[in-house]
């Protein structure tokens, strides 16, 4: 791997422009049941107005940190980065295990979207509420994979590849684990901040590991070997691919 | 059946609330669920009767095509907003004590979580549904459950969460209720939540969705229906 990444930490913190993120309508309501040529027309204008509102109350923006490989460990029962011991599940180890690196990512799009639906739910307007909700979730894990774009853009000019994204919560991965991700992050990385049961604050937020190395692929999400009776991330790639 | 009643019932299931409304398209121009209510009760209609032979009737047939996958929660949504309407309409006579709610409710979200949009979407729909809703808020702990619970004799509790580490606290929330409260029925939902873990802390019920768990304390509990 370059030695540019072998001996220092590297930390990036991005805004995100709105206007660079197209949210599909019919890719979104799809994933709420409808099919494209079966929107009732109230449901499409109600979308399409709090999709205006929303994109005036958003504030994107997203980071990650690369650390040395030196500060690595990657066994066969857990990670270790800076000295912190992390058990990601059987999952996600075997999909980071041939990485020679690994970035933490954390991104948000603000708080103003939460205060607004809470607004709206208030006001009687359930429809509004409900689909700010929705598109806000959508919006926030698009700026995730914006901001592995830009990761792996970033890398490839020195020849290394990542692996897929993976969250706490999900892949097997106790959610209790944020504490440690958290831990060796710059304090209040991007604006986002933990509470004592592992909530990000702003709520419409994300925090992922990725593994980068020479040798490493990106892989399809084993869902067949998870527990996780219940899963947002395989709601979303199931209805989307 | 009366013709208002009837045209009462098709506002609430398609979610036309005003005559101002476009929505839905065959029906623009048409007085919507507010002035039809408003009309129904001029007309000498008794609230029980708007009440139940409209309103409700409303509600429970948006509540059959959603079990059906002929409409889904938007729609649900939609008629749940043109039912808030008319229960403003009808709240003197909630308070006089000339209709009452099907039975109270008792919402809340688990300690240490702060999440409460998927519980405001619970409580409008089972609002909608006629039922009295006490939202005990967000970061509720076991101790403020079982307080509201005797405080206002509450035989229904429904517990949300969002993370699977808050979803944790569910156990000891769902121990102290069976413990200090009498027959009382737990119900828990979130994003996380799975049948099996509701079986594990001993809850009573599960429900991925609103309506399934309004079709069940409908069906189970509703004392005015």
């Amino acid at each position: 791997m370059n030695k540019f990444f072998i001996n220092e930490i590297l930390i990036e913190e991005f805004e995100l422009d709105y206007d660079e993120f197209y949210l599909d309508k019919y890719q979104i309501l799809k994933s709420v049941g409808y099919k494209k040529d079966d929107i009732p027309d109230l449901i499409q204008q109600v979308f399409d107005e709090v999709l205006i509102d929303l994109s005036k109350k958003v504030n994107i923006k997203g980071g990650f940190k690369i650390f040395p490989s030196n500060q690595i460990s990657i066994g066969k029962e857990h990670i270790i980065i800076s000295g912190i011991t992390f058990n990601c599940g059987e999952i996600i180890k075997s999909c980071l295990t041939d990485s020679e690196s690994v970035v933490l990512l954390i991104c948000t799009i603000g708080n103003q979207v939460e205060k607004w639906t809470k607004s709206l739910l208030e006001k009687n307007e359930p429809l509004a509420g409900y689909f700010s909700d929705l598109i806000a979730s959508e919006l926030v894990e698009m700026a995730a994979d914006k901001l592995e774009l830009k990761l792996e853009q970033m890398l490839k000019l020195y020849k290394i590849k990542t692996t897929t994204r993976f969250s706490p919560g999900y892949c097997g991965w106790d959610v209790g684990e944020q504490q440690k991700l958290f831990s060796i992050l710059p304090k209040g990385f991007c604006g986002v901040t933990l509470n004592n049961e592992s909530m990000m604050f702003p709520v419409k937020s994300i925090s992922a590991i990725i593994g980068i190395g020479s040798n490493v692929s990106k892989k399809k999400y084993n869902c067949s070997k998870c527990v996780l009776e219940s899963c947002l991330k395989k709601d979303r790639y199931e209805k989307y691919f | 059946m009366n013709t208002l009643l009837e045209q009462l019932i098709l506002c609430i299931e398609k979610g036309r609330i005003n005559s101002s409304s476009n929505h839905p398209v065959e029906m623009v121009g048409m007085d919507g669920a507010i002035e039809l209510a408003q009309k129904a009760i001029n007309s000498g209609i008794s609230a029980n009767q708007l009440l139940n032979d409209a309103l409700m009737i409303g509600m429970k047939n948006i509540g059959v095509k959603f079990k059906e996958n002929r409409v889904f929660l938007p729609e649900v949504l939609i008629s749940a907003k043109a039912m808030k309407s008319c229960m403003e309409i009808l709240q003197p006579y909630f308070v006089s004590g000339e209709i009452q709610h099907k039975g109270k409710v008792l919402l809340g979200t688990v300690s240490g979580d702060l999440h409460d949009i998927g519980k405001n979407i619970v409580k409008m729909i089972l609002e909608g549904g006629g039922w009295e809703v006490l939202d005990l808020g967000v970061n509720v702990t076991p101790v403020k459950f079982v307080e509201a619970v005797n405080q206002h004799s509450v035989k229904i509790v429904g517990l949300s969460a969002l993370l699977t580490t808050t979803m944790q606290n569910m156990g000891s929330i769902v121990k102290s209720l069976k413990e200090e409260c009498k027959d009382i029925c737990i119900i828990i939902g979130g994003a996380p939540v799975t049948k099996t873990f509701a079986d594990s802390i001993f809850a009573d019920e599960y429900f991925s969705d609103p309506q399934g768990m309004l079709d069940f304390i409908n069906k189970k509990f509703a004392s005015v229906l």
